[in-house]
């Protein structure tokens, strides 16, 4: 928190420094027009290449047609200016904001179906906009044609684009830092994981791409009321590329790096303009041997950290976040997990599916299976290789639909919600092949599984509103915690990509119990274990379940494991149960001997 | 520590010198040149260009205004308005120029024009037709003519000529030229009792017209008025006679190089017919001079009427700074305004609207090349 202020005040006192010095030699003449129109463009294409970093970098998504809601934006507003009757200076503000949330708009009715298709339709989708806006724009009246939109009061000043782009970059960046940004990254890591850990995957599409076309219209309204004469031409493919080449070479998921990259890319032809002929030739080659030399952009996924820097300047060593301190200023009823309370007599079973099957094409992968669980209990499914004990983990978590039987949690249907939702419910799982949120810090892994569990709004998150502070810090405890239980608490900064095999694995099971399940869902946790780590993770298993409460159903083919762990086994083969019971029952059933562990 | 201490002094020094080096300079006029060099109408920007270039060489040769040397800067604009602007501002914050040639299309023209009428800098384009370019600018001027005044005068054209009734107009509704043309030739047509009896659409980016075309021959037009660049027509045509639609065509200044790119020069023979700025079978003394100037210069002959234009721009520009006596922005916009002189292109005067009032040249092919057949006064 202390840590924190500090940055803000250095960020804050630096934005207001660059201003006031800007304004002085602007106000001195040292900054003539030229410069100063320099600028004003150079100010609008980082809140463009910003924007689009949001949706490209940040949420992972292709899109080809940023420009197209920059020229929305840049329609809205001035159309507003021109014909609202009032003098245009006092309501720019209105304007701009006008042409964000018209962009915004568009972004809503191309986004809602683009995204929930995922994959690259949204880059074909964008694509097909930016087109058809062009021919609108020039097939309307009120837009002014192909003759162009002319007579916008020219009221953009440096005031305007400064404020604006301080805004933008500040809201990314406190966005960035909250449970939504959170969301917005872990699609970008892993759609799939994402949606396991409880993250609603399409609303989060769809939130970051509106709040990013909101921005382009803002900065289109900026650059109407700055150029004085809006060309439909303007808004095409072209100038979308022109904006994704910003963003690639700042580095993708970099704000800095956009920032940066945005203004060198609209300076650089400006000072380039004495080798007149030459210069775009001398301006391709750059940004071919800037791809070549550095592919990932100028600052990778990096941030540029003004306090940082300080620091270093200062010798100041950045201190690492203290998690026991942290955990020790809680009330300890903040740090309790959920422990199951005993079930009521007659109450129905935690987990109970019934004739449960699905069919692909013509082949039944799992046909009538039948499967009561009650809370705490450790229970394990084993089978030879393509019995589909995974495809029964992808039906009770609804990653397939299934096409006969009922699931019920605690007695409620849940067939057919979003898995998202079934991780509400409280079935958290972890997935055969590791799933992680790689480019993310192991603190973070565990913390955007915690995203239900927090209440605060992307408006409070932004403004950091005291619950922000209270959530997030609860947040960092439990996440704590919950490490602690692995040992992996030290860790905690390190990216999870970095991670050995084992303690990947183990991150992993840490971010399905964040999401505080009733039931956790493992698929192979020992796979690739040694019999060491093995025995570790049995003992960490059974741990989990006393102090957490959580029923636990794995697959898994290590018998020592399954036979040392579960109470009761469930054993599968063609899709069909071929045996329930304790595992010395199971042991001796010449049913399973014969398919799956032999004499 | 010392040595940075020299260092300084010494960067001061010459920072020094390099400011005073322009006012030993002072008797160069310094003029500035916007125009698209590169990118999709650049043809347009580099034909501006030479006539402007040529124009200066003479003057300079010929001891320029009043003694004083004339330099001329140019920047590209790629035809973008951002561009265009930053271009612009560099001309007057840096450079310090006295007077702008430019801008060549409208758009950046018109985002150009909104700055320069703040400072009243002269400031003269040789190619922008539309009106909005010195709507309300006293200080920019123009030494083309308008749309509506070259597709009023086909309308006419049409009418003498052909004793049109019923005319036809295809055009692309994707580009304001276009859209321009279409809608005065229309409005003069209509003034002159002609009937407008097919008005059909389509963008540049088309290359099957038959559709339209079939449409406007069912109605019979006696003439049908292309407002197409010379690439898109030179499609027209040769489908015109696909689909069976036999009628004199009448074009704009921009059907000029339609003869380069259509694969049949035939159907244009004494069939197509178009407005032009300038004729490069002109036989004024000066056209003749000017004919003969640029080709020396550029081993060419001249090949778009911007080339023209172009060097009646930096002539009108040059003469009202020579009139005025000196370089300030009043004076010379002053002087601009009373403006007349015999350039390559006829005698020009500017109206109200600081727009030139002149001839205008009715183009035909014969044998393949270009041919006058009427100059069509205002």
């Amino acid at each position: 928190m202390k840590k924190k202020l500090r940055s803000y005040i250095l960020n804050t006192c630096a934005v207001a420094a660059l201003y006031g010095l800007a304004m002085l030699l602007i106000g001195s003449g040292a900054v003539n027009n030229y410069y100063l129109g320099i600028m004003l463009s150079a100010g609008i294409s980082i809140v463009m290449a910003v924007s689009l970093n949001l949706t490209t970098g940040l949420l992972g998504q292709l899109a080809l047609g940023h420009a197209g809601f920059m020229g929305v934006g840049a329609y809205a507003a001035a159309l507003l200016s021109i014909h609202i009757g009032v003098d245009a200076q006092y309501i720019f503000p209105l304007s701009l904001f006008f042409g964000g949330l018209v962009a915004a708009i568009f972004g809503l009715i191309i986004g809602i179906p683009a995204l929930r298709l995922g994959g690259d339709y949204l880059a074909i989708i964008t694509l097909g906009f930016g087109e058809i806006l062009r021919v609108l724009i020039i097939n309307l009246d009120f837009t002014g044609g192909a003759r162009g939109l002319r007579g916008i009061p020219r009221v953009t000043d440096f005031t305007y684009v400064y404020i604006v782009v301080a805004l933008v970059v500040a809201v990314m960046f406190a966005l960035g830092r909250s449970r939504h940004g959170r969301a917005i990254l872990s699609i970008r890591e892993d759609p799939v994981a994402a949606e396991a850990s409880g993250i609603p995957t399409t609303y989060y599409k769809i939130f970051a791409f509106t709040l990013a076309s909101f921005f382009a219209g803002v900065a289109g309204g900026l650059y109407a009321h700055y150029i004085g004469v809006l060309n439909p031409k303007n808004f095409g493919f072209a100038k979308s590329i022109e904006y994704l080449v910003m963003v690639v070479l700042g580095g993708m998921g970099s704000i800095t790096g956009a920032v940066g990259a945005a203004t060198v890319l609209t300076v650089l032809p400006e000072a380039l303009r004495q080798f007149s002929d030459y210069r775009m030739l001398v301006y391709s080659l750059l940004l071919i041997m800037m791809m070549l030399f550095r592919p990932t952009g100028l600052l990778g996924t990096r941030e540029f950290s003004l306090t940082a820097l300080a620091d270093r300047l200062l010798r100041r060593k950045p201190q690492a976040p203290d998690f026991a301190a942290l955990a020790g200023e809680l009330p300890p009823a903040a740090l309790t997990h959920r422990l199951g309370e005993p079930p009521a007599p007659g109450a129905p079973a935690l987990l109970r599916a019934t004739n449960l099957g699905i069919q692909f094409g013509g082949l039944k992968a799992v046909s009538g299976f039948d499967l009561a669980l009650e809370q705490g209990e450790i229970v394990g499914l084993i089978g030879p290789n393509g019995a589909g004990k995974t495809t029964v983990f992808n039906l009770l978590t609804n990653v397939y639909l299934p096409t006969a039987g009922g699931i019920e949690m605690e007695g409620r249907n849940i067939v057919g919600l979003p898995t998202h939702a079934i991780t509400q419910v409280g079935i958290a799982r972890t997935f055969q092949n590791i799933r992680l949120f790689k480019n993310l810090s192991v603190l973070d892994n565990v913390k955007i599984a915690f995203h239900n569990q927090m209440q605060y709004t992307p408006l409070e998150g932004t403004l950091r509103l005291p619950r922000y502070w209270w959530e997030e810090k609860l947040a960092d405890a439990r996440a704590y915690q919950l490490l602690h239980v692995f040992d992996m608490e030290g860790l905690a900064d390190k990216q999870a990509r970095n991670l050995p095999y084992g303690q990947q694995r183990k991150l992993e099971i840490a971010r399905a119990l964040a999401a505080n399940p009733k039931l956790l869902l493992l698929d192979e946790p020992a796979a690739g274990m040694n019999p060491t780590e093995t025995q570790e993770l049995l003992a960490t298993i059974r741990r989990i379940r006393d102090t957490f409460g959580v029923a636990v159903l794995l697959i898994e083919h290590d018998m020592s494991l399954v036979m040392g762990l579960c109470e009761r086994l469930v054993v599968l083969d063609y899709g069909q149960i071929i045996a329930t019971g304790t595992p010395e029952e199971i042991k001796r059933d010449p049913k399973v001997i014969g398919a799956y562990l032999g004499q | 520590m010392r040595n940075r201490k020299l260092f300084a002094a010494l960067l001061v020094a010459a920072l020094a010198i390099t400011a005073l080096v322009p006012a030993a300079l002072a008797d160069t006029i310094k003029i500035g040149g916007l125009a698209p060099l590169t990118g999709e109408v650049a043809q347009y920007g580099i034909a501006v260009k030479e006539g402007v270039d040529l124009y200066i060489e003479q003057l300079n040769a010929a001891g320029g205004i009043n003694g004083d040397q004339v330099e001329i800067i140019w920047y590209d604009e790629k035809g973008d308005e951002t561009e265009a602007v930053n271009a612009y501002n560099r001309l007057v914050e840096e450079d310090k120029v006295s007077a702008i040639i430019g801008d060549v299309t409208s758009k950046p023209s018109l985002a150009v024009g909104d700055r320069a009428v703040e400072i009243g800098i002269p400031i003269i384009t040789a190619s922008s037709t539309n009106y909005f370019v010195t709507d309300g600018k006293p200080n920019y001027f123009r030494s083309c003519f308008l749309d509506p005044f070259q597709a009023g005068i086909m309308a006419d054209f049409a009418k003498d000529q052909f004793g049109a009734a019923k005319v036809a107009v295809i055009y692309d509704n994707a580009d304001d030229y276009s859209v321009g043309l279409a809608e005065s030739f229309k409005a003069k047509a209509e003034a002159n009792g002609q009937a407008v009896v097919a008005y059909e659409a389509g963008t540049a980016s088309d290359v099957d017209f038959k559709a339209q075309l079939t449409n406007i021959a069912a109605q019979s037009p006696d003439v049908l008025y292309v407002a197409y660049y010379y690439g898109p027509a030179a499609l027209i045509v040769s489908q015109a006679a696909e689909v069976g639609l036999n009628v004199p065509f009448l074009g704009c200044d921009g059907s000029n190089g339609i003869e380069n790119v259509i694969t049949d020069t035939a159907l244009l023979e004494n069939k197509f017919f178009y407005t032009d700025h300038f004729a490069t079978d002109a036989t004024t003394e000066k056209a003749v001079a000017f004919i003969a100037s640029f080709t020396a210069k550029y081993g060419k002959a001249p090949y778009s009427a911007f080339n023209a234009t172009g060097y009646d721009a930096a002539l009108v520009l040059a003469e009202a700074i020579k009139n005025a006596g000196n370089t300030d922005y009043a004076a010379v916009v002053a002087a601009l305004k009373a403006t007349s002189v015999e350039g390559v292109t006829g005698k020009l005067t500017f109206d109200d609207h600081n727009d030139p009032i002149k001839s205008a040249f009715v183009m035909t092919f014969v044998g393949g090349k270009q041919t006058f057949v009427k100059q069509q006064n205002p």
